[in-house]
């Protein structure tokens, strides 16, 4: 069993070791030229550099604080609308078709509006993140209230319960599996987010390490930085999944029983 | 077997298209590179003179070329990613983007340089800034990338300050002009277009200080190209030649010829008031050149803006085509070469 998942694990390193023996052969050798691609070893020397002169903690401490302040926003609205939505009927029937238009929007498309209206500083950036934010957010919450089994609430109902002591017991735990989907979603949602905002308009920040060593013709630097932002979501998908599953899986344990 | 015949059939038509037509069949044409943005996409001085004379087009009709002039709105640092990725031939810009670009492991090669261009520190029409020391915490467009980043980096640096002390706003051509007349930036270089306007006014400017602050601009051509067609480069930097001298005839002339780009003669004089117009046109990349390239580079590097520096002499140079376009046009005395504070060396 365990050797099982050793070995599945084991698989999804196959691809990514054949891409990178590729990319030091083709690079080393010259064959893509290096300002088009740079070696492995070029982008691993220029990882320390930027790593070591801080310029790369300093530059991704203001993105991350885009984001968990873009996330906080989002993530708190678009779950109290989504709550809303999914124990109100009249709330959703007044809102739901506005929010689904609302969605259809992507968030891209708002940008030249956000910065008519807020300028290119750091609340044009938060804002556009919890946009992006909010909508998975306000939608796994809805959907995790409206999947609450009808049985558990017809039980409820028989017992005469009141409406906190539903919501505590049914409906919260039962909705909590979809709304962590939800906050996974959304923190991703806001990480991509981040680095769109700052390849618009921003001081410091990953993103904005990037344009200007594209325009500095840096390739090394943008390849790290895609490099960075791939490794820091991944990370922090990682660290809410293990969140999940050490709160939520005790969670659905005892409701199990 | 008939699947094999139609898959030949399908072959066959689709070279006869793609292959014979001579449309198709690697089209001949020369690719040059100009930062634009601004202004009409035309050009002044000697490439003015080049343009207007057909001289490439009369030069390559007999092998067939193509002209293509191409002005990039991302400027120098667009000019570098079109060489790179083989849509540019040629590209004319500035000291940082070049350098940045070798630097960059980019394969070009300088074949002449010119010198004296100027840039003003605008800031909008009721700024209350005055001088670059009120430039602190302030939002500076500058693009980001081009000449006059490392000549904000050098002003800042001569009031005690450096990029780090201003709000960097990458932003370039139409985009930087309307965000100056809008007040969503507080200063930045460009032209005197803007002040004819009357939406900015200049507190720094290139005009009357030393040689260094002003720019050089460098003809440069792709390393593979130079390989493959040494002759076609020979011929390119003879015309070129050719324009720089039209343009070094008269200044007044020139000045005029040169509001075909869409600036005003007036603000032409004042921009070139105290510089020869055989300083203007000069092509060398004389001691002058390779000193300020080398100066360019440090500032860039204590800046930041470059990582890796590289030896400007070695390995970056190339003056061959430049002389030998000078002796066939016996105009090797023409213009002479300059020294450091832009004074003609004397032979």
């Amino acid at each position: 069993m365990k050797f099982q998942i050793i070995k599945n694990k084991l698989l999804g390193l196959i691809i990514p070791l054949i891409l990178y023996v590729a990319w030091d052969f083709l690079t080393s050798r010259e064959i893509i030229p290096p300002e088009l691609l740079p070696a492995p070893k070029v982008i691993f020397d220029t990882w320390w550099d930027l790593q070591s002169s801080g310029e790369l903690a300093l530059n991704m401490k203001m993105s991350l604080l885009r984001v968990g302040f873009g996330f906080l926003l989002g993530a708190i609205s678009g779950f109290l609308l989504g709550t809303a939505m999914g124990l109100w009927k009249p709330v959703e029937l007044y809102l739901n078709p506005l929010f689904n238009f609302f969605r259809q929007i992507p968030v891209v498309a708002w940008i030249p509006f956000l910065i008519l209206w807020l300028g290119i500083d750091e609340w044009f950036k938060i804002v556009f993140i919890s946009f992006g934010a909010f909508i998975p957010m306000a939608l796994k919450t809805l959907e995790g209230i409206k999947g609450v089994p009808a049985s558990y609430l017809e039980v409820v109902r028989v017992f005469e319960y009141g409406w906190f002591r539903v919501l505590r017991t049914v409906i919260v735990p039962s909705a909590l599996p979809s709304i962590s989907t939800g906050l996974r979603l959304c923190l991703s949602e806001a990480w991509m987010l981040v680095i769109g905002a700052e390849l618009v308009a921003a001081g410091e920040g990953i993103g904005n390490v990037m344009v200007i060593a594209r325009r500095l013709f840096q390739t090394d630097v943008v390849l790290v930085g895609v490099i960075v932002i791939a490794i820091t979501g991944f990370a922090m998908d990682k660290v809410l999944g293990l969140l999940e599953t050490r709160f939520l899986g005790l969670h659905r344990s005892q409701n199990a029983q | 077997m008939k699947k094999i015949i139609n898959i030949l059939l399908v072959m066959a038509v689709g070279m006869a298209l793609f292959g014979i037509t001579p449309g198709f069949a690697a089209e001949k044409v020369i690719r040059i590179g100009y930062p634009g943005g601004s202004g009409r996409p035309v050009s002044a001085g000697g490439w003015g003179y080049v343009q207007a004379k057909n001289l490439f087009e009369e030069e390559f009709k007999k092998d067939g070329y193509r002209i293509e002039y191409n002005y990039i709105k991302s400027q120098g640092p667009g000019c570098n990613e079109a060489l790179a990725n083989n849509s540019l031939d040629f590209s004319f810009h500035g000291d940082l983007p070049v350098l940045a670009g070798r630097s960059g492991g980019l394969k070009i090669k300088a074949l002449t340089a010119s010198r004296g261009g100027n840039a003003h520190l605008l800031v909008p029409t009721n700024s209350s800034i005055k001088t670059i020391k009120d430039l602190k915490g302030k939002r500076v467009g500058v693009g980001v990338g081009t000449w006059t980043h490392t000549l904000l980096a050098r002003v800042l640096n001569d009031n005690g300050m450096t990029l780090k002390d201003i709000k960097v706003i990458n932003i370039t051509g139409s985009d930087f002009e309307t965000a100056i007349a809008t007040n969503d930036i507080d200063a930045g270089f460009g032209s005197r277009a803007l002040v004819r306007r009357g939406v900015a006014k200049i507190i720094w400017t290139t005009v009357g200080k030393p040689v260094k602050y002003q720019s050089i601009f460098s003809l440069v051509v792709r390393e593979a190209f130079l390989k493959q067609h040494p002759d076609i480069v020979k011929r390119f930097v003879k015309m070129y030649v050719k324009g720089l001298y039209l343009a070094s005839l008269n200044k007044n002339e020139t000045l005029k010829f040169n509001t075909r780009t869409g600036s005003a003669l007036q603000d032409n004089i004042d921009d070139n008031a105290g510089q020869s117009i055989k300083y203007i046109t000069a092509p060398r990349i004389d001691g002058q050149v390779t000193q300020l390239y080398k100066e360019v580079q440090l500032v860039a590097k204590n800046n930041g803006l470059i990582r890796k520096p590289f030896d400007v002499d070695k390995d970056f140079i190339d003056s061959s085509f430049l002389e030998a376009a000078l002796k066939e046009l016996n105009l090797e005395n023409h213009w002479p070469n300059y020294d450091y504070n832009g004074n003609p060396i004397k032979k």
